[in-house]
């Protein structure tokens, strides 16, 4: 998993706080503590809330409704616990809450929104076309398992933290989704 | 099938094809601009909240302990209260229990008591 690894310091550049110091400070009432908090998590926050959304837009909203539901529960959160996790799970719950939302909304309009506004649809072809179609047809968990595992390069207990699922659970997701792409996409290389 | 197993139907060329292809619908933006955005949006949103040590809650929370000291001190209060007036209607009853032996009828049954048909008459005075 890179996509989302800390940047390292130059040399000259002070230590950083440790992340349990910046969840003291931010719990203190610091705001410059959370905000080095959300720089640290917000790419991997991003990643897990992207698995789960169906459009880049969705994701962003997730991760913040995410990091705004950490921020009033931090009272509560121990130090000694992994930050990223927690944060992962609320951003999760955030993004699947959206998601039920807009259950209507996103599927009738799935295959277009999936595609991020980043990308240059022409460059990927038939292959990035028939994979969203694909994707189309896999339930929520099934697809943010896919993404979370194969994409990002979470493993199968994470993936069950961040999803509150067994991890037996989240392994027979990543199954049927890989079964059931590759049917939909069996005829791309004969129909090519 | 495991989950090593090649992802497309024509084997390890499939999935490398079909995860380049996912990473591509879900890559994260890359541009460190749209990250500081996101998170000056985010610091924005959570600017108008309390601070995580300064909730409304805290001054309520500061007297929790004198309210519940309060509330036990009133229970105590309270029970031995109920407590003795219950021993009171207790002496009551049994102050008139006693009064009521002295009755008339009460006399009878004592002296029909004595006499050679006593149960015959107590039966009497007793049945209503």
């Amino acid at each position: 998993m890179t996509s989302h690894r800390a940047r390292r310091p130059p040399a000259d550049e002070p230590e950083p706080a440790s992340e349990r110091d910046l969840v003291l400070a931010a719990q203190a009432g610091s705001a410059a503590a959370f905000g080095e908090l959300v720089r640290r998590h917000q790419r991997r926050a991003y990643a897990v809330a992207r698995a789960i959304s169906a459009t880049h837009e969705d994701a962003e909203d997730a991760v913040q409704d995410g990091f705004w539901h950490a921020y009033r529960a931090l009272d509560r959160f121990e130090p000694d616990q992994p930050f990223a996790a927690w944060v992962g799970r609320i951003v999760a719950n955030a993004a699947l809450d959206i998601a039920r939302r807009r259950k209507v909304r996103v599927t009738e309009a799935l295959p277009e929104s999936l595609g991020a506004p980043f990308r240059d649809p022409a460059a990927d072809g038939e292959l990035r076309r028939r994979l969203i179609e694909a994707l189309a047809t896999l339930t929520p968990p099934q697809r943010a398992v896919m993404v979370l595992h194969d994409v990002e390069g979470f493993a199968h207990a994470e993936i069950g933290a961040l999803l509150e699922m067994p991890e037996g659970t989240a392994r027979a997701h990543l199954h049927h989704a890989r079964a059931a792409l590759r049917k939909t996409l069996s005829d791309l290389r004969d129909g090519a | 099938m495991t989950e090593h197993d090649p992802l497309g139907p024509h084997g390890p060329d499939d999935k490398a094809a079909l995860t380049r292809a996912l990473r591509r619908i879900y890559a994260a933006p890359a541009e460190d601009g749209y990250w500081r955005a996101l998170q000056a949006r985010i610091l924005a949103r959570v600017a108008g909240e309390p601070a995580p040590g300064d909730g409304w809650w805290l001054p309520l929370a500061r007297w929790a302990r004198v309210g519940a000291l309060a509330a036990a001190a009133a229970l105590l209060i309270a029970g031995v209260t109920l407590w003795r007036e219950r021993e009171a209607r207790e002496q009551y009853a049994l102050e008139t229990v006693l009064l009521q032996a002295n009755a008339p009828h009460a006399q009878l049954t004592a002296a029909a008591g004595a006499t050679p048909d006593g149960d015959a008459v107590l039966r009497y005075v007793l049945t209503p």
